[in-house]
């Protein structure tokens, strides 16, 4: 009730735009170029069969696969650029220049190299997401400090020991916030790839709406592409108050 | 004699602490090590450590060098470093963990009520206030174990207050172990209310120690009744040493 309070002035703005949307809408009365979110509500509801049970599944797998390779292929990049400081000098660089490619200029190769399967998407999710991932977790191991790395030593801790006990606890913090900000990046990764080229998925059937000019069809997709993004990352925020209850009380 | 520094000389870089200084502790009791802010007394505990490895002379353990000789010295640091991640008792466990030793947790909750911290084992250190943090980070040096223990100025971090009750909690632990502790410190009173004996730390770069027997103060009001002894240590620590 407390938190319902707090956040009381957000809905109220939210409310406000919503309103504000459905008369501005209502005035153009033009459903193909704006249409309204009770006309989206509803065809939302009309197209609840293809939605829900083809298209909102395919793109949360694509979602999911892209944030687990991110994952686990930013801690291996982040513990050997820990561990090696050849390996930092080698990879981090090249890491950031990555960020500069326009993937959206090129994911259509994708689409050429791997088809119009699934695996195409992953890499355009895999590619906008393991870089604030990989960066988030280097930074956060990089994070604990020489002297308390010292301590261990002096208590006879090997480096792996050091890693696991000291490092990456110290890493969670980060770690976490970088897989919140990732879930968005990698839901709209996944969407582009669809758009892009595929058979199934929320970005294929908002660019299908779109060739029918149905306007709210088109929008039926995005609100359940944010809804999903909203519902993700509550679940990754439960785990992170799980784990990382020490901070609650700092 | 437990501890022995033959001809040590060290820096960093080009720039000399210590200078081929000799000096050797004996077992059991405190030694205090005093010596102006920025002279090399963690630098010295580095060396104890393994952390630094002396350019020329020898460190001796027990009469043998001690390279090559694990886990001589368990190491009070300056701030207590406790990990915020882990409760009081996780941070004393984590010596025990290191050693994979199976019964580490029911050692730890001993430890944890030999320095009065019984009913505080599931606490963060975020909840306990500096002397209970520094009494934790006691606990997990004695978990280290080994005869010798280097505490690294353990109370300049706190209040004058807590830092007296914490001196005297000292004495009384110090009582019941069986060590031989080196005391980092630039107080004087605490080094003379501690220590057995005391190490001044001369010159700069450090070319020597000079030593007094302090074995006699006991109590807080033992200072004022060796009040020349003080006015000379302390004449000594300003003049880089000279008595
Ligand atoms: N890793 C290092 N590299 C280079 N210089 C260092 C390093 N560590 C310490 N020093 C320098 O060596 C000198 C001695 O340092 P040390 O930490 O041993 O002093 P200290 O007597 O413990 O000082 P304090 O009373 O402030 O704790 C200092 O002047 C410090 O600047
Ligand atoms: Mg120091």
């Amino acid at each position: 009730m407390k938190k319902f309070r707090k956040h009381l002035p957000a809905y109220i703005t939210a409310a406000a735009l919503l309103i504000l949307w459905q008369v501005i809408a209502m005035l153009i009365n033009a459903a193909y170029i704006l249409p309204s979110p009770v006309q989206i509500a509803v065809r939302i509801w009309e197209l609840r069969e293809p939605l829900f049970t083809v298209h909102t599944p395919y793109t949360m797998l694509v979602t999911l696969l892209g944030l687990l390779i991110s994952v686990v292929l930013g801690i291996a990049l982040a513990a050997l650029m820990d561990r090696f400081e050849t390996a930092e000098r080698a990879l981090y660089p090249v890491i950031v220049t990555t960020q500069t490619i326009p993937i959206t200029a090129i994911a259509p190769l994708f689409v050429l190299w791997l088809g119009y399967g699934i695996w195409s998407k992953v890499l355009v999710s895999v590619i906008i997401t393991f870089f604030p991932i990989t960066v988030s977790l280097h930074d956060g191991l990089r994070s604990s400090k020489r002297e308390s790395e010292e301590l261990l030593q002096t208590m006879g801790a090997s480096r792996t020991a050091i890693f696991f006990k000291l490092k990456l606890p110290g890493a969670l913090p980060s770690f976490f916030s970088a897989i919140k900000m990732a879930v968005p990046l990698s839901i709209i990764g996944a969407a582009m790839g669809e758009w892009l080229g595929s058979q199934s998925g929320l970005g294929y059937f908002s660019k299908r709406m779109m060739t029918q000019l149905d306007g709210a069809g088109v929008f039926a997709p995005v609100v359940i592409l944010a809804v999903c993004a909203m519902l993700v990352v509550a679940v990754i925020s439960f785990f992170e108050r799980k784990l990382l209850k020490w901070r609650k009380e700092m | 004699m437990i501890l022995e520094f033959e001809n040590v000389t060290f820096g960093y870089g080009d720039r000399l602490i210590l200078e081929n200084i000799s000096f050797s502790i004996p077992k059991g009791g405190i030694t205090a090590i005093i010596g102006p802010s920025g002279c090399g007394k963690s630098t010295l505990f580095r060396l104890i450590n393994g952390l630094e490895k002396a350019q020329s002379g020898r460190i001796l353990y027990q009469g043998r060098p001690i390279e090559g000789q694990k886990g001589i010295a368990a190491f009070m640091p300056q701030r207590d470093l406790l990990m915020p991640w882990r409760t009081a008792l996780k941070n004393v466990t984590l010596a025990f963990e290191l050693k994979k030793r199976r019964d580490g947790k029911q050692a730890a909750y001993e430890l944890l009520e030999r320095v009065g911290l019984k009913g505080y084992e599931n606490v963060y250190p975020s909840e306990l206030s500096g002397g209970m943090r520094q009494r934790v980070s006691f606990a997990r040096t004695l978990a280290v174990g080994g005869e010798l223990m280097l505490l690294d100025e353990p109370f300049s971090a706190l209040d004058s207050l807590t830092r007296a009750n914490m001196q005297d909690w000292l004495v009384s632990q110090m009582k019941q172990l069986d060590k031989t502790v080196l005391l980092v410190t630039h107080d004087i009173d605490e080094a003379m209310l501690l220590g057995d004996r005391v190490l001044l730390m001369k010159g700069s770069p450090v070319g020597g120690m000079l030593s007094a027997d302090v074995s006699q103060i006991a109590v807080r009001e033992d200072i004022y009744k060796a009040a020349k002894l003080r006015t000379e240590l302390l004449d000594a620590l300003e003049n880089g040493g000279e008595r």
